[in-house]
């Protein structure tokens, strides 16, 4: 039965599984915003106590979660699902209130208090607090200091810092110029661009949902899934050779895992037209190439502009495609601004779906030069 | 929220309770933290190092102060009162010069102020003076020849008051001094006598528990001057690397083991216990001071941690590891890539720097470890630096068809270590991943087409005539005395507590069923005719001790062997083998073809060549046609340096160290092929050697040792001229394995644990080098002359060539520091001191040892060399040397001293009517006579 609900929780917590269940799970919760209640928030609080305290007895996800560099992450899953529901739950009961009769709960809250005691004195505590966490943390789970740095044996896995994790599991699907250099710019540079692209001035000094929920779906999709999840399974799941390891799966460092990923070019030339890829020079590369270069180009510079025309002009079966509302709302340079910022943060979902799906490696791929999309 | 007051967002009270409350843990937190710094293991053996300090110097005071002459002390006492009485007398006179000296030295001390007052002001006219007169252009002022003489003269008046004050002054004390002259001296004879109490109670005083001494070390103040502080070492010699660049090493082993130099704690307990080899290492005289070496450059580990744990401190065994981890909370530290020898193989650390020398003085595990290394042939197979120019470990399969049959060397090839237990040579099949269980047709086939192969190049010539009969009895006798159990053993029972020297050559057992016996008997009289290379020596043995000997050993028969089944190639297996070879590099379907046009024999011959290459028997034996085949193991010169992480554990349950790899690998060499799905060409080679636990040891410590680290040139051991000439002639020695019968820089005599009376074996040549003369022992290394004619044992003809005896006698001379020409030959004798020399040579009864022929009752180790050979074998100075302290020279000598020395080092006589009862001259007169005895 144990052994049973292990093997359970191994499956699910692969890449695939992982994520399409953590995508549909976010998108059902806002579509159903019942699930924000106290209630379910108990219940889910305590599932996941059991489940972590339950699960310490399993030598491999102790030796795991236990290290004293990992306790930081299982702090992060606890914090990042306690304040989400936090927002969540206020901003339903602020909609449902200002639906109804009544005004939003930070309205009751609005008389003035002084700033000492109440501020000062509060910032005051929050400090002596966090000190004493600091300090007894740093006692307890002393990090050890481990051998000098050597070129010639790194360690396996080589992790990055719990908190880029992220980032590393997106060298999973691209190569590093982009995962490394580009969308770690694009997503400061996205963020920074926010309060400039999203105008809606709903929901200032108070918990929404409902007024902003495009805003609310895109960010957390984004924060969520693409960051957080990323980090935890990062840290928890990622073994050596960067290998998936279940929860319950001792991290054996001979595992060997089938890696026949494919370019989007061989699927063209040789699987398609059943002959060998294009050599010699530039122009053959440019020729073996056309069919991702077009993919590319056509999802960066094509889809925005098809996706603001209005509705109609789409097939049916597509007219969800159309955000023409958007483009009228916001603009043109809003909109392709933000649209352009947006398809690029799901061309790491895509990719990731692509590669499960079809082991792609590569849409555009020139070794050549080691510039790979 | 009802208490929450009017304008407020908090209870106010409530936050003041939670800020005392979260302050108070704040503070402990603090508290907490400072202590958790403060407390460290490392203190704690300092504290007790100080009260174990106090308790020796307590005790040394109590020696001390017995050792005092009791009745010195009170005469010196005596005379110190009387003369503390008389000067008491002149007390008056005596103050009235100390006033004076008061009185002087108060004007002195003003003449001198006056004096340097004028001299500035001096100094600095002079400089404008100079100005003025050279450039005329005065820089700030002028100053004119009058007004500087002045000024000089001024200068010079005040100079001379003060000089003549200070004249006046040492006069005075010096007077002083005198009247109480006695009484001074008496005060310091007293010194001297309690010298040793008073130095222990200074000692004890300054580690007695008191206010400074605690308050220094209190938590916090503690960075001003603490006593209980980090004691460390910089290395700059012996460096560590550290990405890419040479670190000088810190060393704060000594933090704990603070003892590690001194003496007086041997028998402490650990971690205060004395290294237990001042005299090499540690001590600042010794040839590897700690300033120098430090500790980790020899037992490695991390030098600069303080903690039992993290210093990678490793347990000999498990007993050890489970004391440790009660007493220290031991466990392993895996951050650390050269964790610490543990304590029985911390020799292996010697190995890099002194990687060079074939023979290291004082590494006694060590030298045994490198022998075992050696001879097990490891090197045959796996690259190893200082190794490459070897000859074959095994003997040459060239012309094995003249010394034994095919059958034999298949049975014998299968399995090894049936026919004989203690043979370096290992097994191949199986094993691990060729267990006859399953591949035993398979495993018949590779013996029977290896033995195929190796017999076809073979040369085939007229086989050996059958030998004379002889009597096996007396074979064995013969084999017993003339030396042959120096490197064979008879007795193969416990064959790895032998001397490592007597397992150079294999164990003399089954010899019958093994050998031809006209091979036998041309073998043993003369090796090389058979095998150039080989080092078995001559022992000019006459036909008919060739023949006695050749009969004892065709005696020895191994009857459970004979009875063995012969491997037979099995016919499908031969063909699944040698289509395995073909399609290497053919497709199936030609391989095929070819199979099918192959005979039997050619199917052998082809995969025979195939299986020696993939066994790499080349490795070990000259075989026809693998005269370039590169080795098949990995190389080992650097392997103590190897990344634990780049070792394949397999499925096998060990600690992931290379110790523990290493041990596994050798006990069971293709282990970590258990549960592998494998070809067989990716399987693992490594053959079983059947190492018992102290050989396996062994090799374990010389591999450890074979590590990568560089380091500056002054780190390393560079030899000197003469220690290069020695090292030479060492190589030599152990090739020719001198020390299976010679002790040898006091290590070897492997063939004494087979002689019981210590008279009746060969010489231990300590002092070789000086004892004789070059010349003689050139011609000697030729053609051994007896020497000592009771001896039965015989000194073989190794045949040197004219460069190796004289490498051999240099490397003597080198080690003893003797010279290579002497004028032994030239020297002139006195008449007179020729004639003492005899008469001494008669009181003392010399020849009733020293004799040229057996005589009457006298044992073995009573007997002496004749003085016959004297002159032109010994040197006059070794002569001397020896009679004045021939024990130091051979000890266990049964040669007396006949000029002891007494307790005050003074030599004693037991003639003091000859020569003035001089000990050196009557001992210089012996030795010519002795020089001169049969002219």
């Amino acid at each position: 039965m144990i052994d049973l609900f292990k093997d359970l929780v191994n499956w699910a917590s692969g890449p695939t599984v992982l994520f399409t269940i953590a995508t549909l799970g976010l998108l059902a919760a806002f579509r159903f915003t019942q699930v924000w209640s106290k209630t379910s928030a108990k219940v889910f609080f305590a599932v996941l106590a059991v489940f972590y305290t339950a699960s310490m007895w399993d030598p491999d996800f102790f030796l795991i979660v236990a290290k004293p560099d990992n306790i930081p992450i299982t702090g992060v899953i606890f914090l990042v699902f306690f304040f989400t529901w936090f927002a969540m739950h206020q901003g339903i009961q602020n909609d449902r209130r200002s639906a109804g009769e009544g005004e939003v709960l930070e309205k009751q809250e609005s008389e003035k208090v002084w700033v000492w005691p109440d501020l000062v004195y509060t910032e005051m505590l929050a400090m002596v607090i966090l000190s004493i966490v600091l300090l007894v943390w740093s006692i307890l789970l002393a990090a050890p200091l481990e051998q000098p740095a050597n070129p010639a044996d790194s360690p396996n896995p080589s992790k990055a810092p719990w908190y880029f994790l992220g980032l590393q599991e997106m060298l999973v699907y691209f190569d590093p110029w982009l995962a490394g250099v580009v969308f770690p710019t694009l997503i400061i540079v996205g963020l920074m661009a926010i309060p400039y692209i999203d105008t809606n001035p709903k929901g200032n000094g108070y918990f929404t949902f409902r007024e902003r929920k495009a805003e609310i779906v895109i960010f957390l999709f984004g924060f969520l899934i693409l960051w957080c999840l990323l980090v935890v399974s990062g840290t928890f799941l990622r073994g050596p050779n960067w290998n998936f390891f279940g929860p319950y799966e001792y991290w054996d460092v001979h595992r060997v895992e089938p890696l026949l990923n494919v370019n989007v070019s061989d699927f063209f030339w040789v699987k398609l037209l059943g002959r060998p890829l294009p050599t010699g020079g530039f122009f053959a590369a440019l020729m073996r190439e056309w069919l991702g270069i077009l993919m590319v180009g056509a999802y960066l510079f094509v889809l925005p502009v098809v996706m603001s025309w209005p509705r109609d002009k789409f097939p049916t079966g597509l007219k969800w495609l159309s955000c023409h509302h958007y483009f009228e709302k916001m603009g043109a340079t809003r909109y392709y601004l933000g649209v352009s910022l947006f398809l690029m943060m799901m061309s790491l979902p895509i990719k990731m779906y692509l590669r499960w799906a079809f082991n792609l490696k590569y849409i555009v791929a020139f070794p050549e030069i080691f510039f790979n999309i | 929220m009802s208490k929450v007051a009017p304008g407020h967002a908090h209870n106010i009270s409530k936050l003041n309770v939670i800020f005392a409350v979260s302050s108070v843990f704040l503070l402990f937190s603090t508290l907490w933290m400072i202590w958790f710094d403060y407390s460290r293991e490392w203190k704690g053996f300092q504290r007790q190092f100080v009260q174990m300090e106090r308790d020796l110097t307590a005790r040394q005071i109590q020696e001390a102060q017995q050792g005092i002459n009791q009745a010195d002390l009170q005469r010196v006492q005596g005379e110190l009162q009387q003369a503390q009485t008389a000067l008491a007398a002149e007390q008056a006179a005596l103050e009235a010069i100390e006033a004076e000296i008061a009185d002087l030295d108060t004007r002195r001390t003003l003449a001198d102020i006056r004096e340097r007052e004028i001299k500035a002001v001096y100094d600095s006219d002079k400089f404008y003076y100079e100005e003025t007169r050279e450039r005329g252009t005065p820089l700030g002022r002028a100053v004119s020849d009058e007004e500087f003489a002045a000024l000089e003269t001024s200068f010079f008046t005040a100079r001379d008051v003060r000089v003549a004050l200070d004249f006046e002054l040492t006069q005075k004390r010096a007077e002083l001094r005198e009247q109480r002259s006695s009484v001074t001296e008496l005060a310091g004879a007293m010194e001297e006598l309690t010298q040793a109490v008073t130095l222990a109670r200074n000692k004890l005083d300054s580690l007695a528990p008191s206010f400074p001494n605690t308050f220094r070390n209190l938590p916090v103040v503690d960075f001003i001057d603490p006593s209980i502080e980090v004691r460390q070492v910089l290395v700059r010699n012996v460096t560590e690397e550290l990405n890419f660049a040479q670190v000088p090493r810190i060393d704060r082993c000594q933090t704990c083991h603070l003892a590690i130099d001194n003496p007086d704690y041997a028998d402490a307990p650990q971690p205060f216990t004395t290294h237990p080899n001042l005299d090499i290492f540690v001590s600042r005289e010794s040839s590897h001071p700690v300033d120098d070496f430090g500790c980790t450059s020899c037992h490695l580990g991390r030098g600069r941690k303080l903690s039992f744990s993290g210093a990678t401190h490793m347990p000999e065994s498990v007993e050890e590891e489970h004391a440790w981890m009660e007493q220290y909370g031991w466990k392993e530290d895996h951050y650390w890539d050269n964790p610490m020898y543990q304590a029985n193989l911390t020799e292996a650390g010697c190995i890099k720097c002194h990687r060079d020398q074939v023979f290291i003085p004082g590494a006694q595990h060590l030298n045994q470890s490198r022998m075992t290394y050696e001879l097990s042939g490891c090197w045959g197979c796996h690259n190893t630096a200082g190794y490459e120019d070897k000859r074959n470990r095994g003997p040459s399969l060239k012309r094995i068809a003249h010394k034994t049959d095919r059958d034999f060397v298949a049975r014998w090839v299968r399995d090894p270590k049936a026919f004989r237990e203690s043979t370096w040579m290992p097994t191949f099949w199986n094993l691990d991943n060729n267990p006859d269980s399953d591949l035993q047709a398979r495993n018949d086939t590779e013996v029977a087409a290896i033995v195929e192969y190796v017999f076809e190049h073979s040369t085939d010539d007229a086989d050996y005539a059958a030998p004379p009969r002889g009597s096996a009895e007396r074979g064995e006798a013969l084999v017993n005395e003339i030396g042959c159990l120096g490197c064979h053993l008879t007795d193969e029972t416990g064959y790895d507590q032998a001397s490592i020297y007597r397992r150079r050559g294999p164990a003399l057992v089954g010899t019958g069923t093994k050998l031809d016996a006209g091979f036998v008997y041309e073998w043993v009289r003369n090796p090389r005719h058979y095998w150039e290379e080989t080092y078995m020596p001559d022992l000019r043995l006459t036909d008919q001790e060739a023949a006695d000997i050749t009969a004892w050993l065709m005696g020895l028969e191994s009857n459970g062997f004979a009875s063995m089944g012969v491997p037979q190639a099995d016919a499908g297996e031969l063909d699944e083998l040698t289509r395995e070879f073909l399609r290497t590099s053919l497709p199936d379907a030609m391989a095929a073809e070819r199979l099918a046009g192959m005979s039997e024999r050619d199917k052998l011959l082809f995969s025979g060549e195939w299986l020696i290459r993939r066994h790499g028997c080349f490795g070990c034996h000259e075989i026809g046609g693998f005269e370039d085949a590169q080795k098949i193991g990995v190389d080992l010169s650097t392997w103590g340096s190897k990344m634990v992480t780049r070792l394949d554990f397999g499925y096998i349950d060990i600690p992931h160290t290379r110790q523990a790899w290493l041990e596994q690998k050798l006990a069971s060499p293709r282990s970590y092929d258990r549960g592998k799905v494998k070809a067989p060409a990716e399987k693992l080679r490594m053959p079983q050697f059947g190492f018992t636990d102290s050989d396996r040891q062994h090799i374990v410590r010389n591999v450890l040792g074979l590590v990568r680290d560089e380091f500056p040139q002054e780190g390393t051991k560079t030899l000197s001229a003469a220690e290069a000439v020695a090292e030479q002639a060492r190589h030599l020695i152990h090739n020719y394995n001198c020390r299976g019968c010679h002790l040898i820089d006091g290590v070897g005599g492997g063939i004494y644990e087979t002689i019981e009376d210590t008279g009746m074996r060969p010489p231990d040549l300590h002092t070789q080098g000086r004892r004789t003369q070059a010349d003689w022992l050139y011609h000697f290394l030729e053609d051994p002359t007896e020497v000592r004619f009771w001896l039965t044992a015989r000194m073989p003809s190794f045949n040197f060539t004219n460069e190796e005896a004289n490498t051999l006698i240099s490397g003597f001379l080198a080690m003893d520091g003797g010279q290579p020409f002497d004028d032994e030959q030239a020297r002139e004798y006195d008449r007179a001191e020729l004639r003492v020399g005899a008469q001494l040579l008669d009181q003392l009864q010399c020849e009733r040892c020293h004799i040229a022929a057996a005589a009457g009752t006298m044992e073995a180790s009573q007997l002496a060399p004749s003085f016959r050979l004297a002159g032109e074998r010994l040197t006059h100075d070794w002569i001397v040397d020896w009679m004045l302290d021939p024990q130091s020279i051979t000890p266990g000598t049964q040669m007396p001293q006949f000029w002891p020395t007494d307790q005050q080092g003074n030599r004693l006589t037991p003639l003091p009517d000859i020569l003035d009862g001089d000990p050196m001259a009557q001992m210089r007169a012996v030795a010519s006579y002795l020089m001169n005895y049969d002219r």
